[in-house]
């Protein structure tokens, strides 16, 4: 089964992003729409902070000339509900709109699942409730089980529309959740019946970063999840690196050394066994680093920033 | 049944540090100190060695102090004028080493010199024998001045210099480097941190027996938990065999604990805490030896009944017992 | 070490059959890990899977509770060496011993102001877990009722299986609701009469051995007798036999799942010979597995910090200690000082106020509800956003008092400033450092040359 990528790079965060938001410059947002499909992405977050005045202006806007030049399911990635629901207002087949989400917060998950299921679009449902999120993996899929489920029963929205976000923390600081997130995704996935979607915004698992670094991590990680069986990837599609790895695996590619490697750290995460320095050639650099990599993602070295030096 | 008593087996070992130098070895001093070493947990003799206790210095200041309590000013206020005094008090008090803490302004209020900071050092070299650290205000201009001007002066005596930190570490690894001491590299509770800047330092050519690892802690009360767990996840990943994580911690109880309102406020406290200056002390000796338990190799402390507690306590933990 | 879901779930059929009331295979595996389901329910487990499940279930150390009136002390069921693996669960209760060869007053001076201590640590009211009363020659029977008339809470009974019968009963007569005392101590000579008084009175028994193999006979023997609720004495009583054998205990209890070792221990410091090494030995037990600690001197100054200790290294490193939100003020800080801002996380706070203090220069600093995390969980969580920090300048009139408008955020999320200059008109949002360490030079270097 293949994950599918959601593009990650319509984001607020962006400084020019957020200029050609501002000047509604369509150009400039169609052709990065573009360009991610293009190179692949299944569908496309648009991330627009909470932008409190005017978001239920923009995000129709932004909403309609995306899908001027693409047609593929979209994310509304907002706290913002008005700003999700006059966007739905606007367009004629929200079953291809991602509401990106809801908690298991009682302020949330009261309403936007009622949102979802007016429209009937699909949800992102996070695994956090008030207060800390949960380290262990468990804890988190309680919160699917016991909270997120519940209230979708409850308001009659399908089980088959909602994916489950056991949320990506970064390595750098928050490295005894990297493990924990992959296990959420295994578990997740035998969870319940129909079987649950899954999720994760892959690129938080290096936030932080020094930037040179990023895609290494974000790479290895990937694997991982992979493995644990995940359904969707919110990232960059234009990461080429990052989506060449993602071919590899799912064509079974094993015409490389490195595209070997990352091939059993996927059929070991999916088998629950541990990737051991057997599985690594010691003598070639790139091999040396992926294993560094996974040896701090898995949270068995502590992360530094020049963890791949030592 | 004879119960198989449980044994971890590590491949790591915490690195032993030499501080302090004799003649013999290019310096002054009548001792030295070493730390470190371990093979296992703190003080588990069943499973590992632990080949040096914790050892605990005394902290004295170059002038006397506008803001330590009146507790310890009662001890000390009589040398606190003069360095070399208090230096050779604080030795007849029990310390195993010393640390000075250089002020930031002279009692006026203009800024320290290095002048006035190695003339401190000085007459604390000539006052006592006992090996020294010297820590600078803390402020990075001037910590860098005073501190590269105390190393040049007291080349070869083996000092801890710090306060190497994330912002301000180069030219007091470079000093240090220059004339044989050893740092102390101080980063604020977290173990990522504390391990990159130990690379960081070693990166600049600083051997690593000479680098003191100062994960700061927090005082009873005041996030002592933090502290203690970040010590105890370095000691586990040194002994798991990460070389970045394996130099001897440092640990400031006495400044962490002297600090904190319970110590340092006798007055309009609830009646529940109890006598202020018995409290005071247990502050002090429970936010040590509570980071003992969870690593601590060098124990800088303040008020000498503490210290005399705190050595008892090493004393009885460094008794090798054999579980049956 | 417990299974988790998933762990279980590859135990199980796999078939979600749904025949044990869950949905599916893996929900009961959940409920199995939070012990709130029995396997029984599942028809089709292997009996293969069976013992692999019943072994790795039940808790590897048990809880034992000892209490009074509404008064517990609850010791066991850790399932960690080192706390921030998981958490420590249960508090070990502070007992003061009074002992019976003391006049009735001398026992009631001594009892009552510990029992009645009550000591607030950031906002959590800390207390005495009970009395120890231990027998040396006088009337014990009288010696607990001495202490019943001045206190309510548990009690730990010292004393020969006699003594202990006629205290037991004496108990049932003042009649305390739920008044379940721990005893000591069964030992090889003595541990059928203390079994019977466990099963008479349904209470704990301690066994005391000075080998790890004397212990586990004894709790094998006790518990052939109808006895699960056992706590041990290793019979150690200085700091390095202390460290040793309850490291070791542990160890046995959760590494190896070694059942007859299984239990919580109790820890004497009153037994030293002065009050530092009692101290000492307290503290000690406190951060080192103990479940119980009987100690012989009381002192408000002694028994807040050792309190505090427990609090702390009991603190669930997941759900750490908050502070309260609001605005807060160094140095007399005016109209035209900065605003700085963070989260209610207490460590955050106080490495942020610390430093903030330490600089000796005036500023505001505004402590918004992030839900007791530091800066970048909260900031992952969605919890410290630009939204929330607004939030917390109109909740709490930072306009009011401030003329010159400059918020510094943590540099950690640096990424905010964008979105906080939306939220807050009027505001210059400025940068920080990424360490707290750093604000002092920051104040000086940056904002006050501004
Ligand atoms: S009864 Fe057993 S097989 Fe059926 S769903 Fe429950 S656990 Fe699975």
């Amino acid at each position: 089964m293949k994950v599918k990528i959601i593009g990650e790079n319509i984001h607020i965060i962006s400084k020019k992003v957020k200029d050609a938001i501002n000047n509604r410059d369509a150009a400039f947002l169609q052709d990065l729409a573009a360009r991610q499909v293009e190179a692949g992405a299944w569908g496309l977050d648009l991330n627009v902070g909470p932008r409190k005045r005017d978001g239920h202006e923009v995000l129709p806007w932004l909403v309609e000339i995306i899908w001027d030049v693409v047609d593929v399911p979209l994310s509304l990635d907002t706290t913002n509900l008005t700003a999700i629901e006059a966007a739905l207002e606007s367009v004629d087949d929200p079953s291809k709109i991602i509401i990106n989400s809801t908690s298991a917060e009682p302020e949330r998950l009261e309403k936007v699942p009622l949102v979802a299921k007016k429209y009937g679009t699909k949800l992102i449902a996070l695994t956090m409730g008030k207060g800390a999120i949960p380290v262990s993996a468990d804890d988190r899929v309680n919160i699917a089980l016991e909270k997120l489920i519940p209230r979708m029963e409850e308001v009659g929205f399908p089980i088959e529309d909602l994916i489950i976000d056991p949320l990506v923390l970064t390595v750098s600081g928050l490295q005894e959740y990297c493990p924990q997130c992959v296990e959420a995704i295994r578990t997740l996935k035998v969870a319940w019946e129909p079987p649950l979607k899954t999720i994760g915004g892959l690129s938080n698992v290096s936030n932080g970063v020094p930037r040179e670094m990023r895609p290494l991590i974000n790479r290895v990680y990937c694997a991982q999840l992979m493995g644990a069986g995940i359904d969707m990837m919110i990232a960059d599609p234009l990461d080429e690196k990052l989506m060449e790895v993602i071919r590899i695996i799912e064509e079974r590619d094993d015409s490389t050394p490195v595209g070997r490697l990352y091939l059993t750290i996927y059929d070991k995460t999916a088998a629950m066994e541990e990737v051991t320095p057997d599985d690594v050639d010691m003598n070639d650099p790139e091999q040396v680093a992926i294993w560094k990599t996974l040896q701090v993602l898995e949270n068995k070295v502590i992360y530094t920033d020049s963890y791949l030096k030592m | 049944m004879p119960i198989e008593i449980p044994k971890q087996k590590w491949s790591g070992a915490v690195r032993e540090a030499v501080i302090g130098a004799t003649p013999e070895e290019g310096g002054t001093r009548k001792k030295k100190v070493i730390v470190g070493g371990q093979t296992t947990m703190p003080f588990l003799h069943f499973e590992g060695e632990v080949p040096h206790p914790p050892v605990i210095a005394i902290e004295i200041k170059d002038r006397k102090p506008d803001d330590w309590s009146p507790l310890l000013m009662e001890v000390w206020g009589d040398v606190a004028d003069d360095p070399g005094a208090w230096a050779k008090k604080a030795e007849e008090n029990g310390a195993d080493l010393l640390l000075l803490t250089l002020s930031l302004t002279d009692a006026d209020g203009n800024p320290n010199t290095p002048e006035r900071a190695v003339e401190a050092v000085k007459k604390v070299l000539e006052a006592s024998g006992l090996p020294l650290m010297v820590f600078g205000p803390g402020q990075a201009d001037l910590d860098n001045e005073l501190i590269v001007a105390v190393s040049d002066a007291a080349k070869g005596e083996r000092l801890v210099l710090g306060i190497c930190e994330e912002q301000n570490y180069r030219t007091i690894t470079a000093t240090a480097m220059a004339n044989d001491h050893l740092v102390s590299s101080r980063t604020a509770m977290d173990v990522n941190l504390a391990k990159q800047l130990v690379i960081l330092i070693h990166d600049m050519g600083m051997p690593l027996d000479r680098i003191l690892i100062d994960p700061t802690t927090g005082a009873l009360g005041y996030g002592i938990e933090y502290g203690y767990s970040v010590m105890e996840r370095l000691r586990l990943a040194a002994l798991q065999g990460d070389t970045m994580t394996q130099g001897p911690m440092l640990i400031t109880p006495g400044e962490e604990a002297w600090r904190v309102k319970e110590s340092k406020v006798g007055e309009g406290v609830p009646e529940a805490w109890g006598d202020w200056k018995e409290r005071a002390i247990n502050w002090e000796v429970t936010t040590a030896t509570a980071l003992i338990y969870s690593g601590a190799d060098i124990v800088i402390m303040r008020h000498p009944e503490s210290v005399a507690r705190v050595h008892a306590v090493i004393q009885d933990l460094m008794t090798a017992v054999e579980p049956a | 070490m417990a299974l988790t879901g998933i762990q279980i779930y590859k135990l199980l059929p796999k078939t979600n059959c749904k025949e044990c009331g869950f949905p599916t295979c893996l929900a009961f595996a959940m409920k199995l890990a939070a012990k709130q389901a029995e396997l029984s329910a599942c028809p089709y487990v292997s009996e293969e899977a069976k013992a692999k499940l019943e072994a790795a279930s039940a808790p590897p150390i048990r809880l034992v509770t000892v209490s009074a009136d509404g008064h517990e002390a609850k010791a066991g069921n850790e399932v960690v060496l080192y706390r921030h693996e998981k958490t420590f669960y249960n508090k070990p209760g502070l007992f003061l011993r009074v002992y019976d060869d003391m006049s009735a007053d001398e026992i009631q001076a001594k009892a009552k102001p510990a029992s009645e201590y009550v000591v607030e640590y950031v906002g959590i009211e800390l207390d005495m877990a009970g009395t120890a009363i231990q027998a040396r020659g006088g009337d014990f029977v009288a010696a607990v009722e001495a202490v019943r008339a001045v206190s309510d809470k548990p009690l730990i009974l010292i004393a020969d299986p006699d003594a202990l019968d006629a205290a037991l009963a004496k108990l049932q007569e003042i009649g305390i609701e739920n008044d379940r005392p721990l005893i000591c101590a069964a030992d090889a000579d003595n541990w059928q009469a203390m079994a019977e008084l466990g099963k008479k009175y349904n209470v704990p028994v301690t066994v005391k051995a000075d080998t790890l193999e004397g212990l586990a006979d004894l709790t094998e023997k006790l518990k052939e007798a109808g006895l699960q609720d056992i706590v041990l004495d290793p019979g150690v009583r200085n700091l390095s036999d202390s460290l040793t054998m309850y490291t070791v205990l542990r160890r046995l209890a959760i590494k190896s799942l070694y059942r007859p070792l299984g239990f919580p221990i109790i820890a004497f410091p009153g037994d030293a010979e002065d009050e530092d090494k009692e101290y000492a030995l307290a503290t000690m037990a406190i951060a080192k597995y103990a479940g119980f600690v009987v100690l012989d001197r009381f002192t408000p100054a002694r028994a807040y910090p050792l309190l505090v200790l427990r609090e702390n290294i009991y603190t669930d490193p997941q759900k750490p200690i908050q502070v309260l939100p609001g605005l807060y003020e160094f140095h007399n800080p005016g109209p035209e000082d900065p605003v700085f801002v963070t989260t209610n996380f207490s460590i955050t706070y106080f490495s942020v106020a610390n430093e903030i203090d330490g600089s000796g220069m005036p500023a505001w600093l505004l402590i918004a509800d992030a839900e007791g995390m530091s800066v970048l969980t909260a900031w992952a969580a969605g919890k410290f956003d630009a939204d929330r920090i607004a939030k917390a300048v109109r909740e709490f009139k930072v306009e009011e008092k401030v003329s010159r408008k400059r918020i510094v955020l943590p540099g950690l999320v640096a990424v905010l400033s964008g979105e906080l200059e939306e939220e807050l008109p009027g505001w210059e949002v400025k940068v920080g450092p990424r360490e707290a360490v750093d604000l002092p030079s920051y104040m000086k270097n940056v904002l006050a040359a501004e």
